[in-house]
């Protein structure tokens, strides 16, 4: 499943950019690790860094660091702060 | 006194063990939580008069349903009600922290809540106002230190205050608002249930799908899940929301507004020192280099150190063989009673296991440190992407680093390592790879085979089978995934990078003993009841009569022509009777290896003590110096020993090609043939499934040339064998795909919990060794080439396979969703179900 990269998802952020979360375009287990981990509607995101080969990305969420793979991070629709 | 039991809860990475280690001791009790692979550690201690019990639960980020860990810890609520729950806080990281203690709140239990680490929160500028916490959450809040020992006076104080107080407690609850309703309509819907717990925390988790608890109820309401739909169906279709997504989004409010009443962070915004340090850690230049410098040294510390550190031990472990021998009746020339062979036996295949500890011992304090440190969780970072590929995951890095995917390693560390990956499928794929590393027991074997057929080539060999391993592995373990793990659970890489800490010594040291402990009480037990099989097997049904007199003659004749020689020594009337010689033999013998196991001069002082003392006469033959008599009988003793050495040598290869083993090495032959396997190789095979060193000992007892004594193993094997280089790059082929030790099968029954498993972890690679091996055999025959060209394709064939299977792109997502899809709560409920069940956890 190749997705066309979309300029409102987390995983096209770049690196130190902030965003806000908007809505989490999943399902099932995914979107209750997501919600436990602190990814909720109107949470803010700082985008950290890749890692060295350019996948997973490394965020800052609720004062405290997290990696996500991209193929995670398409499925969180943000807007920029 | 009065008996407390407590459950200790808290969120990865906020200091929980530390707070256990500090309240409990080292009076504590590891078991396995009913089924499951997840630890259930126990600390017993004792406060003013009351007996305290503390389980300490599995770290969790929620309570929701859908973890391993998750599971154990509800289950462990609903059966064992605990009287209170301390809930370990990591003060500097509280709004994340007070997710979990809502959700701990909600279940209608005594919570004592320690904020854990406040130095660390204090070093940063972080200010907490811990007295209005406690009075907004109606629970004890305890400042506190692990790592430092600060606060455990308080917490068990607490623990005791709040037992004592429990008829004063008030039930805990969020009003939810809108889901309100619904809630109370579940509520009502169970209020006659004969479950003790708190109905309200039933009704909310019922309406969160928490498959735990409404398997808890469904035995009284069978309708349960259908009830727990319409409610949420209503709730959707009233307020487009769905249930699980506004419980979070609740609690995460409730969090934010205590951190933002309580809590004062002066430095915010400002640079810590964590994330000062994953910039070069972390960076995309570096990074790799870091990993690989680590991983070399915790190579170096670990096994090279470690194997330096056996130096030391082994002449402990070599005392205890010897005094095991003593303790046996002796040996009358060639005649060794079966007790003496079997306490050998038993003692040279426990010592071969112990042989490891100090290893053991320093590579698990290193990772317990690593994992302290929070490297553990960035190395994932930094190596997933290659992982993934391959349908492995960040985090298993380090089991195949300790099996040995550097130059050597054990698969025991290894597979004992992928207890902390989150991704079960990953998990298991870890699990059943991490044996085709370069076991360091394989060693010897391949240094014999190649001192044998590859003087030429043995570097070039030696880096072939080095590194071949991995891409092996990776080809594996892609296999693994994509058919016979393709169901099971997978988890998203949603994984936390906590801020650096300096470990404790005590937890360091703690943690790599209770892991040796585990290795020493499962592994070599069980390896001791196979060692016993095999020994029969070996040992049955013996000699023929025959035979047994064709080496009685043999005896018999070395004895005579001792006794001609004897008595041109003075000394004849101490050696005249077979009795005396035959004491001499074993003095001599006894001599000789303890003076082996020494290697100090002061040793060696005292063992010559010992032995004069034993036998004056006797030590003047073993160190005549001028006695001119005694070297006669010095020089003859040395020949018998020899002789005697050959006769018990023939004696044992005959008995094997009889035994039960080597008949079952002859039975395989037909099929091992392909491969150009003899049953000689085969009972090595099978005997190294105890402990791979045995491999090599059997082969060079087998091929010892029974004329020239000093010759060495591997000249005999090239010699005496009628093996090709082809035949021995086969054998090399087989040897690293299989066979699998024993003492590894057992940790993977012990990691997958699952004896189907451990028998798929021994056949799966045999039969891939054996359709290998044949393959590259027979192909090379076939072409007539070399062993080292057959190497050299086999490695490159492996190398190729793996890279396209690498740059092949992903297919498959492992889980649903998407943007794509219009979400219905209908529509979520089932997948989530479908996910749960689709991944089955014995």
């Amino acid at each position: 499943m190749k997705l066309v990269k979309l300029n409102n998802r987390l995983d096209s952020m770049n690196q130190g950019q902030k965003v806000q979360i908007v809505k989490i375009h999943t399902t099932g287990k995914l979107m209750h690790k997501l919600l436990d981990m602190g990814f909720v509607n109107g949470s803010s995101i700082e985008v950290i860094r890749e890692a060295p080969l350019f996948d997973p990305m490394e965020l800052k969420l609720h004062n405290y660091n997290i990696s996500l793979r991209k193929s995670e991070a398409r499925l969180i629709e943000i807007s920029i702060v | 006194m009065t008996k407390i039991k407590v459950a200790l809860a808290g969120q990865p990475n906020c200091g929980k063990s530390t707070i256990f280690n500090m309240v409990s001791g080292i009076e504590q009790h590891i078991a396995n939580y009913p089924g499951v692979t997840v630890d259930k550690k126990t600390g017993f201690f004792k406060y003013d008069k009351h007996k305290i019990e503390m389980i300490d639960l599995p770290g969790t980020y929620s309570f929701s349903s859908y973890s391993l860990e998750e599971r154990v810890t509800k289950e462990f609520i609903i059966n064992e009600h605990p009287d209170v729950i301390v809930n370990v806080v990591d003060a500097s990281n509280i709004k994340r922290n007070l997710y979990l203690t809502f959700q701990l709140l909600e279940i209608g239990m005594p919570v004592v809540v320690v904020l854990n680490m406040m130095d660390v929160a204090k070093r940063r500028g972080i200010d907490i106002d811990s007295q209005k916490i406690s009075k907004m959450l109606g629970c004890p809040v305890i400042e506190a230190s692990g790592a430092k020992g600060i606060g455990g006076d308080e917490i068990m104080k607490a623990i005791v205050d709040t037992t004592n107080a429990k008829s004063y407690y008030e039930e805990f609850k969020i009003n939810y608002e809108e889901l309100e309703p619904h809630i109370q309509a579940m509520e009502e819907t169970i209020h006659d249930t004969t479950s003790s717990l708190n109905k309200r925390w039933l009704a909310i988790k019922v309406l969160e799908g928490d498959t735990t608890i409404i398997k808890h109820l469904k035995e009284e309401y069978f309708n349960i899940e259908k009830l727990a739909k319409k409610q949420e169906d209503k709730f959707h279709s009233l307020y487009d929301k769905d249930t699980v997504s506004f419980l979070a989004t609740f609690r995460y409010d409730s969090a934010d507004i205590i951190y933002h009443k309580t809590v004062k962070e002066n430095n915010k915004g400002k640079e810590t020192l964590t994330d000062k340090a994953d910039k070069i850690i972390l960076n995309r230049f570096l990074a790799l280099p870091i990993l690989f410098a680590i991983m070399f040294l915790v190579y170096e510390l670990s096994i090279v150190y470690g194997y330096k550190l056996t130096d030391y031990t082994w002449p402990v472990l070599a005392a205890f063989k010897n005094f095991v021998i003593d303790m046996m009746p002796q040996a009358n020339f060639t005649d060794i009673p079966m007790m003496t062979d079997f306490a050998i036996w038993m003692v040279n295949s426990a010592n071969a296991l112990a042989n490891y500890i100090p290893i053991f011992f320093i590579l698990f304090a290193l990772i317990a440190i690593m994992e302290d440190v929070g490297y553990m969780p960035r190395m994932a970072f930094i190596l997933d992407r290659i992982f993934k590929k391959f349908g492995l995951h960040g985090q298993s890095t380090l089991p195949l680093v300790l099996g040995g995917a550097m130059v050597g390693g054990c698969a025991v560390p290894g597979i004992m390592a992928t207890k902390g990956i989150a991704d079960d499928r990953a998990r298991m794929a870890t699990i059943l790879t991490v044996p085709y590393m370069n076991c360091l027991a394989k060693v010897p074997f391949y240094t014999l085979l190649l001192g044998a057929f590859f003087k030429p080539d043995m570097a070039l060999m030696m880096f072939f089978i080095s590194t071949v391993t991995v891409f092996i592995a990776l080809i594996v373990a892609k296999l693994l995934t994509s058919t016979v793990l393709q169901t099971r659970e997978t988890a998203p890489f949603v994984m936390e990078l906590p801020p650096y800490h300096l470990p404790t010594f005590k937890g360091v040291i703690i943690r790599a003993s209770q892991r040796v402990w585990v290795y020493i009480y499962k592994v070599i037990t069980i390896v001791l009841a196979v060692a016993i099989i095999l020994f029969a097997m070996l040992q049955f049904p013996g000699l023929s009569d025959k035979s047994t007199k064709k080496y009685e003659q043999q005896s018999q004749k070395a004895l005579e022509t001792f006794n001609v020689k004897a008595q041109k020594s003075t000394y004849y009337f101490l050696v005249d009777t077979k009795d005396e010689v035959s004491e001499l033999l074993n003095y001599y013998d006894g001599y000789r290896s303890k003076r082996m196991a020494t290697t100090s001069k002061k040793g060696a002082i005292a063992i010559d003590k010992t032995y004069k003392k034993i036998n004056e006469n006797y030590f003047k033959f073993i160190k005549p110096r001028t006695d001119k008599e005694a070297k006669k009988i010095n020089k003859i003793l040395r020949k018998l020993s020899k002789q005697r050495n050959r006769i018990l040598r023939n004696i044992k290869n005959e008995k094997v090609e009889n035994s039960l083993l080597g008949m079952a090495g002859k039975s395989i032959e037909p099929i091992t043939k392909y491969a150009g396997f003899d049953w000689k190789i085969n009972v090595a095979f099978l005997s190294s499934f105890a402990a791979r060193e045995s491999a090599v000992a059997t082969l060079g007892s087998l091929y010892e040339n029974n004329k020239a004594d000093s010759q060495r193993p591997e000249d005999a094997m090239a010699q005496n064998s009628g093996y090709t280089p082809l035949h021995a790059t086969a054998i090399i082929i087989f040897m690293l795909l299989t066979p699998p030790c024993i003492a590894t099968m057992i940790v993977v029954k012990m990691q997958t919990h699952s004896y189907k498993w451990m028998l798929f972890a021994i056949f799966f690679p045999v039969a891939l060794g054996v359709l290998i091996s044949s393959a590259v055999f027979t192909l090379g025959s076939i072409y007539s080439l070399s062993g080292v060209e057959a190497m050299a394709y086999f490695y490159f064939v492996i190398v190729i396979f793996a890279l396209i299977l690498g740059l092949y792109p992903d297919k498959n997502i492992n889980w649903k969703g998407g943007i794509k899809l219009p979400i219905k709560a209908k529509g979520q409920y089932n997948i989530y179900e479908k996910s749960l069940k689709g991944g089955k956890i014995k």
